[in-house]
């Protein structure tokens, strides 16, 4: 089976004032279909950078960023923009939530680039919350509601649009260790029973254990497995 | 206390490039306000500067009964003769009384700029009177003769207004008169006349009586008698004013109304400043919550914050004061307009300097109060941890 | 507009500062209202003149007199349908401040030539038949509480009366209306004869004649022909249209439009200044907001687009405040201008300089929204 994710020897560069500095180097990298994949590594060793490549928020230097068969490197940004808002949910570490717009609104924010009625819509931003428990604080800010609440609220944001792929980085970082549990077990749920492909990045090898498989960064290459496929 | 203020203003200055945007709002929307409201103003003081010349305080006029203007008068012959009589004139060097009864005709000229038409006076007034006045002085061509139909007319009338030079001729009432010379009276309103010869005024204008009457006192302390003896006299219908009380009367209605519009546009303009000085001042704060903040926990005082805010808010205003008053001072000193037929020069006096910082103080201490307050009662842990 | 929600949290941010940029460009434009209200509303006032009427002044100034005996010359002109006399009676009654507009007419011809003002004939008559008689306009008659049958004496600011006395006494015989908006209700009508009878000097003349013509198209043709008639004698005329002398007295003032407009683009400078600015500093602290808006999908012109919508609808909203309450101002200035303003050009043109105002302090951070690269933006950078 094809993997969904295929990163082909990629190489990202960025400038730093008047310093090149190469971020990740000749990496090669195959997600499955249906994978809960940890990436974890020190800091500066280039997770994020590749979370980004993955999730079509950059473009690599050198090489290929195939998604579902498309080489997402190649899109304009333009395109690119359309084929996230399609493909892939992000969840931030903190969070990144519209303080301004009420639970539901920020849900909501994805299908407004759809072409969904109004009432299609509600009805999508109510079955995400629901999944993630908070329906009933659907009205609520941001400012209304605890950190593990906020990051439900951004996984539903995530969710709404049904991508087949979920980006995460740090999604427990900013959370205590029981909260952190509870999301990291809601993750597990969208991958288990909703067959969503999970990359998450995390620095804490508890939440690791709740992927299927643990890959390791170190100064832009993977460690683990040489070249390796990861399935 | 004072040190602390000092240290915590330093600081603030210190910090302004950083702010250099929002701060240039408040220097620049001062400057505006300020900068329009002088040069409004700057009309009302030229008007003022050109009415309040020549203006000796013993000159006096006298009116017809109940008229609010020269040229609605009307007083006899015989009753000019009671006024020469009267006690209190100044004896001219000819040795005889400083008194001139006047003829004042409202005549129509064609103004230059536009082809419009303004109503400018046309005095009748005697020679004698006119060589009696230092100011006066022809300054191109010749005087008038008596009984002839020759007139004079005013700098700025003649600048303003078309066919009013030395040559030219005046057709009015049927009648030719012809310009003979152009007249300055050190920069006073009369500059924006004609005058001929008064009894040929009258006559050519078919008017049997004059319109009214201009005298100097031998002293101003002579008033009273003067005006007592002429309003307590059953055969006189008249009213005394002294020139400058006159002048002031006939100009009030329109200093009335540029005070009003001035200090309406300026209001209204300040309002609007006041809105982006506290807009800006509340950026100030909110950007350096956590310097202040951390100042406070260390121990600064609430009032050397409201203080420091406040001073800073007026380091911003008066500068943009004294913008707007070079601003307007290099538009508008000394151009030249007119209003009707009433020729004058902008001024941007001190006065309208001094008015322009008061106001720019106003609006810095109102814009700068509430973000003080805010600066001072700033939750310390709460502002600490902002990011 | 399904991103409505979404533009207006942007706008309500900050609800302080919101207010008070929202307060800084409603005051921008209630003062734009007052003074381009004030000063179309002059130039309203030359239209809403008579096309039929013209205006007989000496050629020395208006304040000249014309004598009466013209009348029986413009009479042979063709096209005229009218004449009658007017003499300025401006007087003083009681005290020396209190001014009373009054005009000596002719009760005779008077109302045929100026149709706008009218008496009830009962009325009229008595103004004929008595010689002090009066008609005294509503506005007048509430000021001072007179009625029909009440003896005012007014003091003459112009004459003298030949009796000596400095008072002319005149009998309220009944009132008169007007529909012109030019000339109110607040004017004393009195008779010619008795006060070119009574006064000392100029008599036999009138400040003013009017003419009524057949056809108002022919209106400027018989003015010239009247003017022809008295030209080279010695009481030349100087005949305008009401409209031409309207817009003359105006003209006579200054250029009001240029002061209005360059106090108005002090104004504006100002504004967009300080607006700029805080369009600016709202895009700024919301980089990452907006960041995640890209992460969501949305393009980089659509957060242009976002940007651009908040600025334009806060502009449009708050400019449209404040002409609003300029309007609602305007019966207010009425009664102190004593002409009208409309707000119709008004608004055209506030809802043009609302939106340039928008586009000028919205495009700058707009761009910059737009070209926010995300990644940098995320990291803080």
């Amino acid at each position: 089976m094809d993997p969904l994710v295929s990163v082909k020897n990629v190489v990202k560069r960025y400038q730093r004032g008047r310093q090149i500095v190469e971020v990740l180097h000749n990496l090669n990298l195959d997600i499955a279909k249906g994978d809960f994949l940890a990436l974890m590594g020190p800091s500066g060793s280039g997770k994020t950078t590749l979370l980004n490549l993955i999730g079509g928020l950059d473009k690599p230097t050198q090489g290929e960023v195939v998604i579902a068969g498309e080489r997402i490197d190649r899109l304009s940004s333009g395109r690119l923009a359309a084929w996230r808002a399609r493909n892939v949910g992000f969840v931030f570490q903190f969070y990144n939530l519209m303080p301004t717009l009420s639970a539901e609104r920020n849900v909501e924010l994805p299908l407004l680039l759809t072409h969904l009625s109004g009432s299609q819509r509600k009805q999508n931003v109510e079955a995400a919350l629901e999944l993630v428990g908070l329906l009933d604080r659907r009205r609520h800010k941001p400012n209304e509601l605890s950190g593990g609440q906020q990051q439900r609220v951004a996984i539903a944001r995530a969710i709404v649009a049904d991508p087949s792929l979920l980006v995460c980085d740090e999604p427990t970082g900013d959370l205590d260790r029981e909260t952190a549990e509870e999301i990291l077990g809601l993750l597990q749920l969208l991958n288990r029973e909703q067959g969503k492909t999970i990359v998450m990045v995390t620095h804490d090898p508890k939440a690791a254990e709740f992927a299927s498989h643990i890959l390791h960064l170190d100064k832009g290459a993977l460690v683990d497995a040489p070249a390796g496929v990861a399935a | 206390m004072f040190k602390q203020i000092v240290a915590v203003t330093v600081m603030n200055i210190r910090s302004l490039p950083q702010r250099l945007g929002s701060s240039l709002v408040v220097v620049i929307g001062v400057a505006c306000v300020v900068a329009v409201m002088i040069s409004l103003l700057a009309i009302k003081e030229g008007v003022m500067q050109s009415a309040g010349r020549n203006g000796a305080p013993n000159q006096v006029i006298v009116l017809s009964s109940g008229s609010t203007a020269a040229y609605m008068g009307s007083i006899s012959r015989e009753q000019a003769a009671i006024v020469a009589d009267a006690p209190g004139l100044k004896q001219g060097k000819d040795g005889k009384p400083m008194v001139d009864p006047q003829a004042t005709i409202i005549v129509e000229v064609t103004r230059k700029s536009d082809g419009g038409s303004t109503n400018v006076g046309f005095l009748g007034e005697s020679a004698r009177w006119l060589s009696l006045d230092p100011n006066f002085k022809v300054v191109k061509g010749r005087m008038f003769r008596p009984a002839v139909r020759e007139m004079i007319v005013g700098k700025n009338a003649r600048a303003q207004f078309k066919n009013l030079d030395v040559g030219d001729h005046v057709s009015l009432r049927g009648s030719d008169w012809l310009v003979v010379g152009v007249f300055e009276a050190n920069g006073g309103l009369a500059e924006n006349t004609m005058v001929g010869d008064t009894d040929t005024v009258l006559a050519a204008f078919d008017r049997n009586a004059f319109q009214n009457i201009t005298a100097q006192l031998a002293s101003p302390a002579d008033f009273k008698r003067f005006k007592d003896a002429l309003t307590s006299n059953p055969q006189l219908q008249v009213d005394v004013k002294l020139q400058s009380q006159y002048i002031k009367d006939q100009l009030q209605q329109l200093t009335v109304i540029l005070n009003f519009v001035a200090y309406f546009v300026g209001t209204v303009m300040a309002v609007g400043a006041v809105f982006g000085a506290i807009n800006t001042m509340y950026s100030a704060v909110d950007a350096r919550a956590r310097e202040i903040a951390t100042l406070r926990a260390i121990g600064f005082g609430g009032a050397a914050m409201v203080v420091s805010v406040m001073v800073e808010a007026l380091l911003l205003a008066v500068p943009g004061a004294l913008l707007g008053a070079l601003v307007a001072w290099l538009a508008f000193n000394g151009s030249a307009a007119h209003i009707a037929s009433l020729s004058f020069h902008l001024a941007v006096t001190p006065g309208l300097l001094l008015l322009g910082i008061i106001w720019s103080v106003v609006i810095g201490l109102i814009g700068g109060f509430l973000p003080a307050i805010r600066a001072a009662g700033l939750p310390v842990a709460t502002a600490l941890r902002a990011t | 507009m399904k991103f409505f929600p979404l533009v207006w949290a942007g706008i309500w941010r900050k609800r302080g500062r919101a207010i008070l940029t929202l307060l800084s460009i409603l005051n921008a434009f209630l003062l734009f209202g007052l003074l381009q209200g004030f000063s179309s509303g002059l130039n309203g006032v030359v239209a809403e003149t008579h096309a039929d009427i013209l205006y007989v002044f000496s050629r020395v100034s208006i304040l000249e007199g014309l004598p009466i005996g013209h009348m029986a010359q413009i009479r042979t002109v063709p096209g005229v349908k009218a004449v009658t006399p007017l003499l300025v009676f401006t007087s003083t009654y009681r005290t020396p401040s209190t001014f009373i507009s009054a005009d000596a007419i002719d009760p005779e011809t008077f109302f045929e030539a100026y149709p706008s003002l009218s008496a009830p004939p009962a009325q009229l008559e008595a103004m004929k038949r008595t010689r002090t008689g009066a008609l005294m306009g509503a506005t007048l008659a509430r000021l001072h509480g007179w009625k029909i049958g009440d003896t005012v004496p007014l003091r003459s600011l112009f004459w003298a009366n030949r009796d000596g006395s400095p008072t002319w006494p005149v009998t309220i015989v009944g009132t008169y209306a007007s529909n012109d908006p030019n000339f109110g209700a607040q004017a004393l009508l009195v008779n010619y004869d008795y006060v070119d009878q009574g006064r000392t000097s100029q008599n036999g003349t009138a400040n003013l004649l009017i003419i009524r013509v057949a056809d108002p198209a022919k209106a400027g043709q018989v003015g010239a022909a009247v003017d022809r008639l008295f030209a080279n004698s010695p009481h030349e005329t100087k005949t305008a249209t009401e409209g031409q002398y309207v817009q003359d007295q105006i003209k006579q003032i200054g250029d009001i439009g240029m002061v209005v407009r360059a106090i108005m683009g002090a104004v504006f400078f100002a504004l967009l200044l300080s607006v700029g600015a805080v369009m600016m500093q709202s895009v700024r602290e919301r980089t990452p907001e907006l960041a995640v808006l890209k992460t969501l999908g949305f393009t980089d012109r659509g957060v242009l687009a976002l940007v651009l919508a908040e600025t334009l609808i806060f502009c449009l909203v708050s400019g449209a405040l404040g002409l609003g309450v300029a309007v609602a101002l305007f019966p207010l200035a009425r009664n102190l201008i004593g002409f009208a303003m409309h707000p119709g050009p008004i608004l055209a043109w506030g809802l043009v300089g609302a939106v340039v105002l928008a586009l000028l302090t919205g495009l700058p951070p707009a761009i910059r929204a737009m070209r926010l690269q995300i990644v940098d933006a995320l990291a803080g950078r």
